[in-house]
């Protein structure tokens, strides 16, 4: 039996030192997806806590033959979801605490982290599950896709976009190389 | 969209997938401006990605999650065992709902009301003669009783009180047992042959009585 089927199974005894183990071990993951697909932390704290409910109440349909952590994943990327439409439909409360602490850029990198945010920040829900959980999180392809329930197919033209946007946003925000020797200089094969 | 090569979609996909281009890409790059400058951003980009930090989640959210989780077990386990108690309550009130309905005397089934043929069909039921036959009698009797009262109303004031003849009614009379005795025997003497005649009758009609009585049908 594997570390994570142990971990599971000791969880569904309800044995309280697991159950924290196991809460250790995604929290940071599932709380930095939360934060940067809901752009709020404290709605990020709750559906963080919502997460970790129903992953506890799901564990029974847990697969061991497959990875504990794209399975806990696809959850909070659910329950972004749902948390997601919901907030839609009630006034927009946008938390800028985080941000604003931020804020005076320190130097060049600081500044680009902060325009990488806001160009994530600005795709489309989809594109930016994607983006987040390939370049923040490092989750493969395959884990995305099962995660998301897409074809990795899919998963590649989205994240494909969402890098083409966020790099057309850094250039024109001059943050990135390239603009004005787009300018001068025309492509060679283009294609709009 | 900036423009850019069509092969440079590939390579940029690999490049930030982690890859490092290879010589060709190289190649071309030295001699596509816009490649070169795509190349350039996509490189900035993966420092900024590389020194994007994760968001840290708060000290206190890990007890607040187990707390919240522990707390869902156990309301989760309490609505279980309360199901289960309901279930059970149920079912052992249904084994003896139907345990009583064994145990009680069970009525005995109604007596099937035989269905005779009734004699509607074939003509009136014998009540119903004997209704009419009596009532043809009364009626018959209450008129010979009018007609005869009235012929004793009508002779009544013609019988004069002295057109009567005198009796000795001391004299004549005799003691009442004896002629009652002699009327008895005389009655008995004069309804003898009667008596005789009917009682041939009657062994004459046994005699030729079916043996399963007047109500069983024939053949039964």
């Amino acid at each position: 039996m594997s570390d994570e089927a142990g971990l599971v199974q000791r969880c569904r005894k309800g044995q309280p030192d697991a159950i924290r183990q196991l809460v250790e071990r995604f929290q940071a993951e599932v709380f930095g997806l939360c934060v940067r697909l809901l752009h709020h932390r404290h709605d990020a704290e709750d559906v963080t806590q919502e997460v970790f409910l129903r992953v506890f109440r799901s564990l029974h349909r847990w697969d061991p033959s497959r990875p504990l952590k794209p399975w806990v994943m696809g959850i909070a990327v659910n329950r972004c979801r749902t948390w997601l439409a919901q907030r839609s439909r009630r006034p927009e409360v946008v938390d800028y605490l985080h941000e604003t602490a931020s804020a005076p850029p320190a130097d060049d990198a600081a500044e680009l982290l902060r325009e990488i945010r806001a160009a994530v920040d600005a795709l489309r829900p989809e594109y930016r599950t994607v983006f987040v959980l390939f370049h923040e999180h490092g989750q493969p392809y395959e884990d995305i896709a099962a995660a998301l329930k897409r074809p990795v197919g899919t998963v590649k033209t989205w994240l494909h976009r969402a890098r083409l946007e966020v790099l057309d946003r850094l250039r024109r925000r001059g943050m990135v190389e390239g603009e004005e020797q787009d300018a001068e200089h025309g492509p060679c094969e283009t294609k709009p | 969209m900036t423009p850019h090569c069509d092969r440079c979609d590939v390579w940029l996909q690999e490049m930030l997938d982690g890859n490092e281009p290879d010589g060709a890409v190289l190649e071309h790059l030295a001699g596509c401006p816009a490649c070169r400058a795509l190349y350039e951003s996509a490189v900035g980009l993966r420092r900024g990605l590389a020194l994007l930090p994760p968001p840290e989640p708060p000290a206190s959210l890990e007890d607040r999650v187990v707390a919240a989780v522990l707390s869902d077990r156990r309301r989760r386990a309490r609505r279980r065992h309360f199901i289960i108690r309901a279930a059970a309550l149920a079912a052992t009130v249904l084994v003896v709902i139907l345990i009583a309905e064994r145990r009680a005397p069970v009525p005995p089934p109604p007596k099937p009301v035989p269905v005779v043929k009734g004699p509607e069909e074939s003509g009136p039921s014998l009540r119903q003669t004997v209704s009419l036959a009596g009532s043809a009698v009364a009626d018959l009797t209450a008129r010979r009783v009018d007609e005869a009262l009235e012929t004793t109303r009508l002779l009544w004031p013609k019988v004069e009180p002295g057109s009567l003849p005198t009796m000795d009614m001391a004299s004549t009379l005799e003691p009442t047992a004896k002629p009652l005795q002699t009327a008895t025997q005389g009655v008995s003497a004069g309804l003898e042959p009667v008596a005789g005649r009917a009682r041939r009758a009657l062994a004459l009609f046994v005699r030729d009585v079916p043996a399963g009585g007047l109500l069983s049908k024939p053949g039964t």
